[in-house]
């Protein structure tokens, strides 16, 4: 018997707690391949961009101190980065351009330090940024476990 | 996969972008106030500053940089190498070096804040083969900590958030929306250097 995105989601990866959330994941994930592939980017690059803008937009949202204010910005952006690389491939982990990531974030930080680029070079920056690759890389095998279900 | 790596390389690109797009100069000319006249003069007159500190008074300073020019500053009869002198004192204004040039000081204090305008002159061939030149001034701000300290650009609120960190009044002052922030500008034009002098201020509000 074909086990459903909610026996992958929930069943395997022990969930089983958090009964709304599977539940509801499951509902949503219940289409074709397309619509996976779809959710999967409208939740990990979209969202977290919008998110992200929003931040810049009205700082106000962001009054809880100053590393919300500085960081949690950079950070939905690179979990956004790292997720589309992860959608590229599948969720199959590529390594050479999960390194690739890695290295374009830590590049572009330090052309701002050198001033070849806009803004303000910053290690916290780099922090923040390997901090949301990997916590991209972490919810990776739950994503591809959903996809995997569908297919 | 060659649609993979491409698709890869196509991600990295327009993240870049993002991330350029989110940090890009975002002070504007006229964002700062540059007038210095309510700065005071120096009692014994103009003077340059060399790098170990040292004040060298006169009158008149006159600098050259540039390719075919040997870059110099004077003051009357004294000459030094632009890199030797770090700043100078005319009348109201102080100027610090930047490269082979000096740039003009907006804000002075534990942080110093310059402004640097450059003039920049693009030409454009539209379809049917004319050119047209337009021209517009750039505008560069930057910071400097301490006297002597390295001059480093900034361009937006999240920068001077960082360089204010550990005055909570002057982040805060920094803090408003893009939307809160144009009004301020408009109602104070002394507004962002206020920003500055609360932080030189040892934090406190300044009148």
């Amino acid at each position: 018997m074909k086990s459903t995105g909610r026996d992958e989601c929930c069943g395997h990866r022990g969930l089983q707690n958090n009964a709304v959330f599977c539940t509801f994941m499951s509902f949503t994930i219940s289409g074709s391949m397309k619509n996976v592939r779809w959710f999967d980017l409208s939740l990990n690059v979209l969202l977290p961009l919008v998110a992200g803008v929003t931040l810049y937009v009205i700082p106000a949202l962001a009054n809880n101190g100053s590393i919300a204010k500085n960081h949690l910005a950079d950070g939905l952006w690179a979990y956004a980065f790292m997720s589309a690389m992860l959608i590229v491939w599948g969720r199959v982990f590529s390594l050479q351009w999960i390194v690739a990531v890695f290295a374009a974030a830590a590049l572009f930080e330090w052309l701002q330090y050198l001033h070849l680029f806009p803004g303000t070079g910053d290690w916290y920056d780099v922090i923040t940024y390997f901090l949301f690759f990997t916590a991209a890389l972490v919810f990776n095998n739950f994503f591809r476990t959903i996809q995997k279900s569908n297919q | 996969m060659k649609r993979k790596n491409l698709l890869s390389v196509l991600v990295i690109t327009v993240f870049v972008f993002l991330g350029l797009g989110s940090a890009v100069n975002k002070i504007h000319m006229g964002a700062f106030e540059y007038d210095t006249s309510k700065e005071e003069k120096s009692e014994q007159g103009n003077y340059i500053v060399k790098n170990d500190g040292t004040k060298v008074y006169g009158t008149k300073i006159k600098w050259k940089s540039g390719l075919f020019v040997k870059d110099r500053i004077g003051i009357d009869d004294h000459v030094f190498k632009i890199n030797e002198v770090r700043g100078y004192q005319d009348g109201k204004t102080f100027y610090g070096r930047l490269g082979n040039e000096y740039i003009k000081r907006i804000v002075h204090g534990k942080i110093n804040v310059y402004v640097d305008f450059t003039r920049e002159t693009r030409t454009t061939t539209d379809a049917t083969g004319h050119m047209h030149t337009s021209s517009y001034t750039r505008t560069d701000h930057y910071a400097q900590v301490g006297e002597d300290g390295e001059l480093h650009e900034f361009g937006g609120q999240k920068a001077i958030r960082k360089l204010v960190a550990d005055c909570p009044l002057a982040v805060q002052m920094a803090s408003l929306s893009n939307h809160k922030m144009r009004r301020a500008i408009r109602k104070n034009r002394h507004y962002l250097n206020s920003i500055f002098e609360t932080y030189n201020n040892d934090c406190k509000a300044v009148e």
